[in-house]
């Protein structure tokens, strides 16, 4: 414990927090890699009339899996869950080390980003639903927030506006 | 997928992957914009691809950035508190405050940070801070020299007040808050340039999770357009974090610099906007 009132260790002393995080993104980078590489080569095998439409996981006409989106979005799931898990794992590595204010800190961290998504979930509506005025204005406070979250630049939207009138998906360009 | 657009987008999302790795931001200046414009994307998609690239940004620079303590993951894990407290309240003032008012402050706030990235340099910053007591320190190995380079973070609360606005603001003006915290930490906690994108960098992917997530949800993501925008994301990140760790610091400051200015003048644009 030292200057500031916070713990000032050696950083030669606990290398395996940064090794442990460092391992715990290459696992998740690599999985999302493969599993994202298999998407983007199973969609440009895909013959043209199957990729019409919103892509949906399973086939409407034949009720089969259709293989592109599901990889795709098994990938995208992987690479969401990777900052979580790397968040876990400094918790878990800070706790075992004795700095158990930077593990609290992390879970402070890793609580508030969980609110975060719950409240997203609430409050964005889901494609193509024209949502109520309450759950709009909800959603454009909850968008003003995520925008600071993905670090984004481009002039604000209202949600509103968006889930009403952006019908047209990007499929154009892929049949 | 045709070979053609398949290839446009996967060169679009290297860029924005090695860009916004390079310099701690999420890539989403470029991916967006050029989405929309050489892809016709819908806005809503390319939002939502962007929004998952900035994990991929995030998660593949982190890898070697970390790895090589280029992260202060403590200094980041302090900072993000305050941020995440920042945003939320920012959310909440969002409807209450006028925005071509905050444009023109932030736009300010911009101007003043570029111009103070250019002027400084690291050296005469730490000689600044040397007097100061450091409430974490730190070291990382440079490449490509190799020497052992330390330093210590100071002014903690001053830290903390840095990302509360920086949290506030982004969430009021839509703005990335790596913007805000680059500038903050190496112009007034002591911290070198590459530490603080690479601490940058660490931080954003945990905050956009927050984002991406509903937007995965409620079903605006778009397998065929994000699949490989993340693909080219991860890849092009990887390559601009080994660019960050190799080259200069000033390019790097130079180029933060410019990039505070185009927004600070996107920002003054919009404050004067009828």
């Amino acid at each position: 414990m030292a200057q500031g009132g916070l713990p000032h260790p050696d950083p030669s002393q606990t290398p395996d927090v940064h090794s442990a995080v460092s391992g715990a993104l290459r696992l998740g980078v690599t999985v999302s890699l493969v599993l994202l590489a298999a998407a983007v080569v199973a969609a440009a095998l895909e013959p043209p009339h199957r990729a019409s439409g919103w892509p949906s996981v399973i086939d409407p006409a034949t009720g089969s899996v259709r293989w592109p989106p599901a990889l795709a979005f098994a990938g995208l799931l992987v690479l969401m869950a990777t900052p979580i898990l790397r968040l876990v794992v400094a918790i878990v590595c800070y706790w075992r080390s004795d700095e158990r204010v930077y593990a609290w800190i992390a879970a402070a961290v890793l609580a508030v980003v969980l609110s975060s998504v719950w409240v997203g979930l609430r409050a964005m509506p889901k494609r193509g639903e024209r949502p109520s005025r309450q759950v709009s204005d909800a959603a454009n406070g909850a968008y003003a927030s995520m925008m600071h979250s993905s670090r984004l630049q481009f002039s604000q939207t209202s949600i509103r506006s968006v889930s009403c009138t952006d019908r047209t998906t990007f499929k154009g360009r892929f049949v | 997928m045709s070979p053609s657009d398949l290839g446009v987008i996967l060169a679009i999302a290297l860029a924005a992957g090695a860009f916004g790795a390079m310099l701690g931001l999420g890539g989403g200046i470029i991916l967006v914009p050029a989405l929309i414009l050489l892809q016709g994307a819908p806005r809503t998609e390319a939002v939502a691809a962007s929004v998952v690239s900035v994990i991929a940004t995030s998660s593949a620079a982190a890898i070697a950035y970390v790895r090589d303590h280029y992260t202060d993951i403590r200094l980041g894990l302090i900072l993000e508190t305050s941020t995440a407290v920042g945003a939320v309240a920012g959310a909440l003032l969002a409807g209450h405050l006028s925005d071509r008012l905050v444009a023109a402050l932030f736009a300010t706030l911009l101007v003043s940070a570029a111009v103070s990235l250019l002027r400084r340099r690291d050296e005469e910053a730490a000689v600044a801070i040397a007097s100061e007591t450091p409430f974490l320190e730190g070291s990382y190995t440079a490449l490509p020299a190799g020497e052992t380079v330390r330093y210590g973070v100071v002014r903690l609360r001053e830290g903390l007040a840095g990302g509360l606005l920086a949290g506030m603001v982004s969430a009021i003006l839509g703005v990335g808050g790596g913007l805000v915290k680059v500038p903050l930490m190496v112009l007034r906690m002591g911290v070198p340039m590459r530490v603080a994108i690479a601490t940058s960098n660490f931080m954003i992917g945990v905050t956009a999770v927050a984002t991406a997530v509903p937007y995965y949800a409620a079903g605006y993501v778009n397998p065929y357009l994000a699949a490989p925008c993340a693909l080219g994301v991860l890849i092009g990140a990887r390559t601009g974090a080994r660019f960050a760790q190799r080259s200069r610091s000033l390019l790097l400051r130079r180029t933060f610099a410019c990039v505070l200015l185009y927004t600070a003048y996107t920002m003054a644009r919009r404050s004067v906007a009828p």
